[in-house]
């Protein structure tokens, strides 16, 4: 090396920078990313290489914290309550809102290929852990509620809630933590020691600020030669109702009939002992006393094609595992979709916009009773 | 990419805090054996560990031990121990399956059972640095006596990965001064030189993927962006890999101890001979010093030179992956080389008078126009200057095509390769 600068001056110059860098990240928040809040949507996801952190969720929520008493209603889960196939201008958590009126605050956390045991739970535990009337609005498949933490694409953000403290305490779930973290793939051990570093050094905090705002520094292949864009220069891509007229239902008919056979269960199965254990140890009891799990339930595009009897044995599987989910201390676990019609859909799964206002009417009820039980409203 | 892993950061961060606390030359020897383990158990299990280790005890003790026969038997050891990791199941499903599908079949069915799981981390680097050290011992090197000392040469871990390769003669006296006495300033240019490959890194990644949306475009584009997507191509190696190699050297300048170089601006060469002075220099050392020369090197004429080369080249090429096409990339690069030699072999006939040569015998055009308009005119040094950008230009060209065959299955790359011609 031709230029080798003295080594003190060298090493305490590295050490304020990087001190510089890290308490930059621990002040700069997303504001402005708080602010025009409706979801993470494509390009603020992991899909186009953007994670989003426990503390950018963190803002999101606090945002909505307004000088009012206000019910949080907490929206997680995977596409289909993130609301893939309707606008944002359309989605159905905006009708939710709207339903349930100003005394409500709806917040849509839900990811693609998500699950309610990734953002939408960190947003409403750190909300009780602060002490505010909180309603979790949860979306779960047929038979699984939580994702396995050692696979999900959101791992990094639970395991920087964890070790941000903004989840609630619960053992079993630190337990997993813990050993996935020393124990778990090779990914999963990465996610967990790089949130570890990151809650005290706010690096990916920083990124994510300046990502958001000015610049993004890593090409993707769904942005292709927009990569380098801040992704606030990104609208969210979801589509309009016409510009679904010729996108729904595309699909291989057999294969998306393989899935929906594929997730029929007799009550008797031994599985549902190992999914209700793994949502028993990903959900605080805290938390799932103030859940209303909502069961996805496929378009009756197939799940018609089905025999009477395979249709019966698909509908009282999404009725068991609500069932089971009671059992289990959700305060509530409900089937909305079950008079939803193929309109109502635009896929096997995703609702279109007239199955989000259907999904909005039914459970806004519920959310008011619950709020009411839990002695949120007087 | 290991050093760009969490896991590492925490392993460099304990290893380097151990250390710079521990100022006993003989205790940091042992902090750098236990880092080498830790970092191949960790990264590569025990299938790595035990490999590595074995074969670093048969190496040592066939150095102590000495004899012709016992060091060449070592040698064999190692190269067999690589072959059989490495190539077992190229050599059996790729070569003979093709071949003689019922033979390869059968072959296959009585192999498969007996083939590794998986290949030990970096055996392609030690072993080939295990090879070094044994050869260099018969031709008479005084071999390594402590066992520390080898197992330190054997198992440190900045060059582990991904080279560059070592020479013990010149590792020792490293390691001997970095253990006493690492500066403030090797610390500072170690920080520097890891920077530098971050950056590198950074680069060659945002690069892969945009090669790899590129790639399933590449006939749909024009002329112009298939060429710009070979230049991409070239740029994401050299980034990548030259980053990697600043890392792991900046990670031993940090412990005091220097090790070599691997890359010298390789794409301002101005033919395949100076590529190759250029790229990957501790290879391309490794492959002159035990295989060019042994075979005979330049020494038995011209026809035995090419084939020298030529043979030297495929398993280079080889070295890189267990595949047709790396051997194919060897023997395109074998012919190139060839090709400058003989060119290089035509100017000596010129009879000039070569003291009047600037010494930069890779240049070969240039070297013409030297050796033809002595002394040197300013119209001579304007041609001259010509000259070696075409010289350069065909070389970028030559190694850019070189990379097609490098990265994709033969028929694609030499689909590839037309279009960069053909629209």
């Amino acid at each position: 090396m031709r230029f080798t600068p003295a080594p003190l001056p060298f090493v305490t110059g590295l050490l304020l920078g990087l001190l510089t860098l890290s308490w930059l990240g621990s002040v700069v928040e997303s504001t402005r990313l708080a602010e025009s809040f409706v979801r993470f949507h494509m390009w603020l996801n992991v899909e186009s290489g953007y994670f989003p952190t426990a503390r950018q969720i963190r803002a999101v929520v606090k945002r909505r914290i307004g000088p009012e008493p206000t019910v949080h209603v907490i929206v997680g889960g995977s596409s289909v309550e993130h609301g893939v196939g309707q606008h944002e201008s359309l989605i159905w958590t905006r009708f939710l809102q709207e339903h349930l009126g100003p005394e409500f605050r709806v917040t849509n956390l839900a990811q693609r290929a998500g699950s309610s045991t990734d953002f939408g739970n960190i947003g409403a535990e750190l909300l009780l852990h602060e002490g505010r009337p909180v309603i979790y609005v949860a979306g779960s498949n047929m038979t699984t509620f939580s994702m396995d933490i050692r696979y999900s694409f959101y791992r990094h953000a639970m395991f920087d809630a964890w070790h941000r403290g903004y989840l609630l305490p619960w053992p079993p779930r630190d337990q997993l933590m813990r050993d996935v973290a020393w124990r778990g793939p090779s990914a999963a051990r990465g996610a967990a020691l790089g949130s570890l570093l990151d809650a005290y050094l706010n690096f990916n905090d920083l990124w994510n600020f300046v990502g958001y705002e000015y610049a993004n520094s890593n090409w993707n292949r769904l942005l292709a030669e927009r990569s380098f864009d801040s992704r606030a220069s990104f609208p969210d891509p979801d589509y309009m109702p016409e510009q679904y007229a010729n996108l729904r239902y595309l699909s291989d008919m057999t294969q998306a009939m393989k899935i929906v056979k594929d997730q029929i269960l007799s009550p008797t199965d031994p599985r549902w002992q190992r999914t209700l254990a793994s949502t028993e140890q990903m959900t605080p009891p805290r938390l799932r006393a103030v859940t209303l799990a909502m069961i996805d339930l496929d378009s009756p595009y197939y799940v018609d094609r089905l025999d009477p009897i395979e249709r019966e044995a698909f509908v009282a599987t999404a009725y068991e595992h609500a069932r089971r989910l009671r059992e289990i201390g959700f305060r509530r676990a409900e089937v909305p979709a079950i008079d939803f019609t193929t309109d109502d859909y635009i896929d096997r799964t995703h609702l279109s916009v007239s199955g989000g206002q259907k999904l909005a009417a039914k459970i806004a009820p519920i959310v008011r009773t619950m709020a009411t039980e839990l002695g949120y409203l007087q | 990419m290991i050093f760009l892993t969490y896991e590492f950061v925490g392993f460099a961060l304990v290893f380097f805090s151990l250390y710079y606390l521990i100022h006993n030359p003989t205790l940091r020897m042992a902090i750098l054996v236990i880092g080498g383990l830790v970092f191949q158990f960790h990264y590569g299990g025990w299938v790595s560990v035990v490999p590595v280790l074995v074969l670093a005890g048969v190496t040592f003790l066939a150095g102590r031990i000495g004899g012709r026969r016992m060091v060449t038997g070592a040698i064999a050891v190692c190269v067999f121990t690589l072959v059989f990791y490495k190539y077992t199941a190229f050599i059996v499903i790729d070569s003979i399956g093709t071949l003689l599908p019922d033979f390869g079949s059968a072959l296959r069915n009585t192999v498969q059972p007996a083939l590794p799981a998986a290949i030990p981390l970096g055996i392609s680097f030690f072993t080939f640095e295990f090879v070094h050290y044994l050869t260099d011992v018969r031709r008479g090197d005084r071999p390594i006596t402590r066992l520390r000392e080898f197992l330190t040469f054997a198992l440190f871990w900045p060059t582990m990965v991904a080279g560059p390769i070592k020479r013990y003669q010149q590792f020792l006296p490293a390691l001997h001064e970095g253990l006493a006495r690492p500066t403030a300033q090797d610390a500072t240019i170690g920080l520097m030189r890891i920077a530098i490959g971050l950056a590198k890194k950074w680069a060659a990644d945002n690069l892969t993927g945009w090669i790899d949306y590129i790639e399933p475009q590449f006939l749909l584009q024009d002329r112009t962006w298939r060429w710009v997507f070979v230049g991409a191509l070239a740029a994401r190696i050299l980034l990548d890999f030259s980053g990697y190699s600043d890392m792991a050297i900046g990670f031993a300048r940090m412990m005091g101890i220097a090790v070599p170089e691997n890359f010298n601006w390789p794409y301002l060469a101005r033919s395949p001979i100076e590529f190759w002075q250029r790229w990957h220099i501790s290879l391309s050392l490794w492959i002159r010093d035990y295989i060019y020369i042994p075979l005979g090197g330049s020494r038995l004429g011209l026809p035995r030179r090419v084939v020298n080369a030529l043979t030297a080249m495929v398993l280079c090429g080889l070295w890189h992956g267990a595949a047709w096409n790396f051997a194919v990339w060897g023997l395109y690069h074998g012919g190139g080389l060839a090709l400058a030699a003989l060119m290089q072999g035509g100017i000596s006939r010129l009879r000039i008078d070569r003291t009047k040569l600037v010494p930069q015998p890779a240049s070969v055009g240039a070297a013409a126009v030297r050796a033809v308009l002595t002394p040197p005119s300013l119209h001579a040094r304007l041609l001259t200057a010509v000259i070696d950008i075409v010289c350069w230009a065909g070389t970028m060209v030559f190694v850019g095509i070189g990379w097609l065959l490098f990265f994709y299955p033969l028929e694609k790359a030499a689909h590839m390769t037309v279009r960069l011609f053909i629209q």
